[in-house]
């Protein structure tokens, strides 16, 4: 009886807390107070995730879903893709996500042509999400946002500098990175060395198909790291995002791989 | 020494799949209690093409479905071919998505969901066995007892009833293919939804 009735408690505060209160906030950002005809600058979707709560990465991976953003602008104006920060590694129960937890901010570059005759841009996005706890709720929000047109862009120089904490956990092509592959069967090893001193590495497959073997986990031995993924439905190439940490800094790279031929 | 490397890679090569079944091979009975009370065995329906829907009435990407009329089509229309499905709930008591039998019943009613029948996988021996992995993920098992199909049921990720129209809808390809005598041409896709929760 005590049991059937903490079993319903927890239900019933899970389902009531989804009712009354969005558990992840979203906020759209801008890291300029003001911009031009011919700029660029960088538009942000924040969220601020409740406490023990998470959302998905671009690859949200065995379950979940990456959040969307559909944009809204006027002629002349165009909002480009959203940059992903890198995201966490979450093992439950043999389930395989990628994840954020408490706060993320998704970048978006925009562009305003020479040709836009407005003194002010007006950008709307509908934005679409995953929450999770024990379960998985949807939520969603329109946000919108409008900025000036001058004759010169002003950068907001507190949220720029806090676009760029951001910005540097996106990652980047990087030649400084060697990767080298190798396909045994359906698994595939990766192996990668980083020009400079490395302590610590997480590996993350943007591409769906590949399964990180989380068991075995990432071998880090004289400056090489490798791990091993599981090429679960046949791709040619498959998209990687290395995070590279050392002591003094944090180093996000993406590398696209070929897969090679079986050995 | 040849040897021997041979014995460890496919000693490696089981703990890297140890857990899912590939698709062509054969699939493995299981016995599972339905919401009717009844006992199930995968082998009862030996010579028919099976549908395997691992479930959770709650999950968003299930209510998808649901919600829309379309797992219903789905089910009545692959009863009517011949086709036996089994509804299969992935949470254990507790979990989002475990109801007891009564409750069940009367949501499936309400629902209007056809199955053939409605099966609980508290413990997940049979999800584990097959790699179920997220609800939905459909499994589709021949009439000669071969896995021919694992994956998502469409090729939109989402949790929006209104794009099931847009997206490719591998499970009723599959059995559409199987049902012409032909080979399933897309044996094995991602699937997508929320975790089982054992």
């Amino acid at each position: 009886m005590f049991k059937n009735l903490l079993i319903c408690s927890v239900f019933l505060t899970c389902s009531l807390f989804a009712e009354s209160k969005q558990l992840v906030k979203a906020e759209i950002l801008s890291n300029v107070t003001q911009t031009a005809t011919g700029a660029g600058f960088f538009l942000g979707i924040q969220f601020d995730i409740s406490d023990d709560c998470y959302t998905y990465w671009k690859n949200p991976g065995d379950a979940g879903l990456a959040p969307t953003f559909n944009w809204s602008a006027p002629d002349k104006i165009v909002v480009g893709e959203a940059m992903f920060p890198s995201p966490k590694l979450k093992v439950e129960e043999g389930i395989v996500n990628y994840v954020y937890e408490k706060k993320v901010l998704f970048l978006f570059p925009v562009k305003i042509s020479e040709e836009f005759a407005k003194n002010e841009v007006n950008l709307k996005v509908d934005v679409n999400w995953l929450v999770c706890k024990e379960a998985c709720i949807p939520e969603s929000e329109s946000l919108e946002l409008t900025i000036a047109i001058a004759e010169k862009q002003k950068l907001n120089s507190a949220s720029n500098a806090y676009f760029e904490t951001w910005r540097k956990k996106v990652p980047v092509q990087n030649s400084d990175l060697m990767v080298s592959t190798k396909l045994t069967g359906k698994k595939l090893s990766i192996t990668g060395r980083f020009k400079n001193k490395v302590d610590k590495v997480s590996i993350y497959p943007l591409t769906p198909e590949l399964l990180i073997d989380h068991k075995k986990g990432i071998q880090l031995r004289d400056g090489q790291f490798s791990q091993d993924f599981i090429v679960d439905i046949p791709v040619k190439k498959a998209d990687f995002v290395f995070h590279l940490q050392s002591e003094e800094k944090h180093v996000y790279i993406k590398k696209t791989v070929t897969i090679p031929k079986q050995q | 020494m040849k040897t021997l490397k041979m014995i460890f890679a496919a000693i490696f090569m089981l703990t890297l799949t140890a857990s899912a079944i590939e698709t062509g091979e054969k699939a493995p009975d299981f016995e599972l209690k339905g919401a009717d009370g009844k006992m199930y065995k995968l082998s009862d329906f030996e010579g028919k093409t099976v549908v395997l829907e691992t479930t959770n009435l709650s999950c968003p990407f299930v209510r998808k479905f649901y919600d829309a009329g379309a797992m219903q089509k789905y089910q009545t229309k692959a009863k009517k071919d011949g086709v036996v499905w089994l509804s299969i709930c992935a949470s254990a008591k507790g979990k989002q998505g475990y109801m007891e039998a009564d409750e069940i019943n009367k949501k499936l009613k309400k629902l209007k969901a056809e199955p053939t029948a409605y099966l609980i996988d508290a413990d997940g021996k049979v999800g584990k066995k097959y790699g179920m992995k997220t609800t939905p993920h459909i499994f589709i098992i021949s009439d000669k007892g071969k896995l021919v199909y694992q994956g998502a049921i469409d090729s939109v990720r989402s949790t929006n009833s209104e794009d099931i129209p847009k997206a490719t809808n591998y499970l009723q390809q599959a059995l559409a293919e199987i049902a012409a005598g032909k080979k399933v041409s897309v044996p094995k896709t991602k699937s997508y939804g929320c975790s089982v929760k054992y």
